[in-house]
């Protein structure tokens, strides 16, 4: 069963693209849409994910020889749930400005089925090191989803980049001409659901596109 | 019996161990998110009040005027004294919450000594609108607030010129959000007899100092 | 418009009601209970279902979790912090962990009782229980009560109404789909894609409700 797994290095590899949490998986969509107004947001958000992410499946893989079948989800909830605790102390703790701006997004965290479904599928069955790399591939993968949502979000809603990190008063880098009117609802609820419908839309248009060549060749 | 135990071994070693973990996190870091919490507050009032150097935290015991007056209530709230460099004192900050168009605003309120006038604010929290409603929080806004009554009742009027002392510019597209913020500053200042409170309190501090 | 903090009277806790249910609905404007809303809802009746299960659940976690934060571990977020009132302690560190083994264990002994006592009920939304575990929006509505520090009444009336708001945009997204599967969509965006484009104009139209109780 184990020889049948994929090895560290492919898992990685599987993460970033070919299985990439949000447009292929479509997990984790709560914080997805939630946090993507900016680009500072998005990516604090793929952080703290990714540090839960990280410790807990390495915790698991640790572990998993003495996980009990029908207990293991309470193994994952509980250990998972600890490091969210620690993720949101730190942010309160160094970033209490963005701390306040994600609010309640830290902590749902715990019920972020991506997290969950990588301690099931991997982190419970395989080792550390592989774990640990699931983990990292998967949390780029992520990374790279948010800042893909965000970039667009946060350009047509305010027609710059990088809000609250550069520029004067934190305003951000102005990319587009000033004459471009602020559409603002890109930064509200709608303009995330438009957003990541037309993006997964194009993502799933890409690979089938691929694979369209492939059987064509 | 005995078989229960071993099975949920794990959780319960695992919640044990997490548990101490978790206790010696927080007792590293609850000093630090205190601080914050506080600086964020003093950054505040020394934002809002026009040449502050310092400010320091005053608790003062209110009695709140209720619209049922059968028992009145007494709260504490925690002002700002804001003093400049010579020490001498030239406001308060004084925090007020209420509701804005999407959730609740969180303000500090700048005062003369006197509590008659408001010097600035600052908007604390708030999930206005982004691009009208959280205009709010912009320089352009906070300006017309300066110089204005803290006695009346303040409104938010369309018109740009020949404003009262009681008037101030609201945003256009966002009249809700601009006169939320004129209710939150009036009902905290007015209603529960704040601006007294403050004004006889800097008398009482001006008198310190004087001896 | 939040009126949470404000006095208790009928007014507000009506406002408070529309304002959960609608104006900040759960799933267009929080975004929580997303993966139900994009998954499960095909059929009006398995989403009014669903939207009950989760309403009951949701009530239940957060009596729960606010008696529990209430006596026991404290709540930090509130001004000044509020310790557990029979242990005299801030243990608001470990609020997290505690609400989510409470939500998993609440879904549990929920599902085990209305087997045993109550078939009719148990068949109508029992099936769904299981899956709610990890639904968003039960640990939203803990945080978020624990974040706002409410009273009791306003926590029961804030996760009926959230529950509610809940219900009524997973059975509408029902309704739009079961058209939608007649309708002729471009490939890559059937599933996911146009359930979320959907979605969005929801969104929109729900976010006339803002401002409501002004």
């Amino acid at each position: 069963m184990a020889s049948e797994l994929p090895g560290g290095l492919q898992r990685f590899i599987n993460g970033i693209l070919p299985e990439n949490p949000v447009y292929r998986q479509v997990l984790a969509m709560c914080p997805t849409l939630a946090v993507t107004n900016t680009i500072a947001g998005a990516v604090t958000m793929a952080g703290a994910t990714a540090f839960v992410l990280i410790c807990a499946n390495v915790v698991t893989a640790a572990l998993r020889r003495l996980l009990q079948p029908h207990l293991r989800i309470l193994v994952f909830t509980v250990t998972i749930s600890a490091f969210v605790t620690i993720a949101d102390r730190m942010l309160a703790a160094f970033m209490p400005a963005m701390s306040q701006k994600l609010g309640p997004y830290v902590p749902l965290i715990i019920v972020n089925c991506m997290i969950i479904c990588r301690c099931e599928v991997c982190a419970s069955k395989q080792g550390v090191a592989v774990a640990a790399a699931d983990a990292l591939g998967q949390s780029l993968g992520f990374l790279a989803a948010l800042l893909s949502i965000s970039i667009v979000r946060e350009i047509l809603a305010f027609g710059s980049i990088f809000q609250g990190w550069a520029g004067a008063n934190g305003e951000g880098l102005r990319v587009l001409p000033k004459s471009f009117p602020n559409w603002n609802l890109m930064a509200l609820p709608p303009g995330a659901f438009f957003t990541l419908g037309i993006l997964l839309g194009l993502a799933n248009w890409c690979v089938a596109a691929r694979e369209k060549r492939k059987t064509a060749s | 019996m005995i078989g229960y135990v071993r099975q949920a071994s794990l959780v319960l070693i695992l919640s044990l161990v997490i548990g101490v973990t978790l206790a010696a996190v927080n007792d590293k870091l609850a000093p630090r998110i205190k601080a914050n919490e506080l600086q964020a507050r003093e950054d505040a009032a020394l934002e809002v009040v026009p040449g502050a150097a310092k400010a320091e935290q005053v608790s003062l015991k209110l009695t709140s005027i209720d619209s049922k007056p059968k028992q009145p209530i007494t709260s504490e709230i925690d002002v700002y004294r804001v003093v400049d460099e010579n020490g001498k004192q030239v406001g308060w900050a004084v925090p007020a919450q209420g509701p804005g168009y999407a959730d609740t605003i969180k303000l500090t309120v700048g005062l003369t000594p006197d509590a008659k006038r408001i010097t600035d604010f600052k908007v604390i929290y708030n999930q206005e609108t982004p691009g009208l409603g959280n205009k709010i929080t912009g320089k352009a806004f906070r300006s017309h607030f300066a110089g204005k009554t803290t006695a009346k009742e303040l409104l938010a009027v369309k018109q740009t010129t020949d404003l009262g002392e009681d008037e101030v510019q609201a945003i256009t597209g966002a009249t809700i959000s601009s006169q939320a913020v004129c209710d939150i500053i009036y009902k905290q200042l007015a209603q529960t007899g704040l601006t007294e409170k403050l004004a006889a309190a800097s008398r009482e501090g001006i008198d310190e100092n004087g001896k | 418009m939040n009126t949470l903090a404000t006095d208790l009277t009928v007014s507000s806790i009506i406002l408070l009601i529309l304002s959960t249910a609608l104006i900040n609905n759960f799933v267009l404007h929080y975004f929580v209970g997303i993966c139900p809303f994009i998954g499960v809802s095909r059929r009006i009746d398995t989403a009014l279902g669903m939207g009950m299960a989760v309403t009951f659940v949701m009530t239940i976690a957060a009596i729960l979790t606010k008696t529990i934060t209430y006596f026991i571990t404290g709540n930090a977020n509130v001004d000044g912090g509020a310790p557990g009132l029979l242990t005299g302690t801030d243990l608001s560190f470990l609020n997290y962990t505690v609400y989510i083994l409470v939500i998993a264990g609440a879904v549990q002994f929920v599902e085990m009782y209305l087997r045993k006592f109550f078939p009719a009920l148990y068949s109508a939304f029992g099936v769904y229980l299981p899956l709610i575990t990890t639904n968003c929006a039960i640990l939203f509505v803990c945080l978020m009560i624990m974040m706002k520090g409410t009273g009791f009444v306003e926590t029961i009336a804030y996760a009926v109404a959230g529950g509610l708001g809940f219900t009524i945009a997973i059975s509408i997204m029902a309704g739009i789909r079961e058209e939608l599967d007649h309708a002729d969509i471009p490939e890559p965006l059937k599933g996911a894609g146009i359930t979320l484009i959907v979605a969005g104009i929801l969104a929109l139209a729900f976010m006339g409700f803002t401002g409501i109780g002004q």
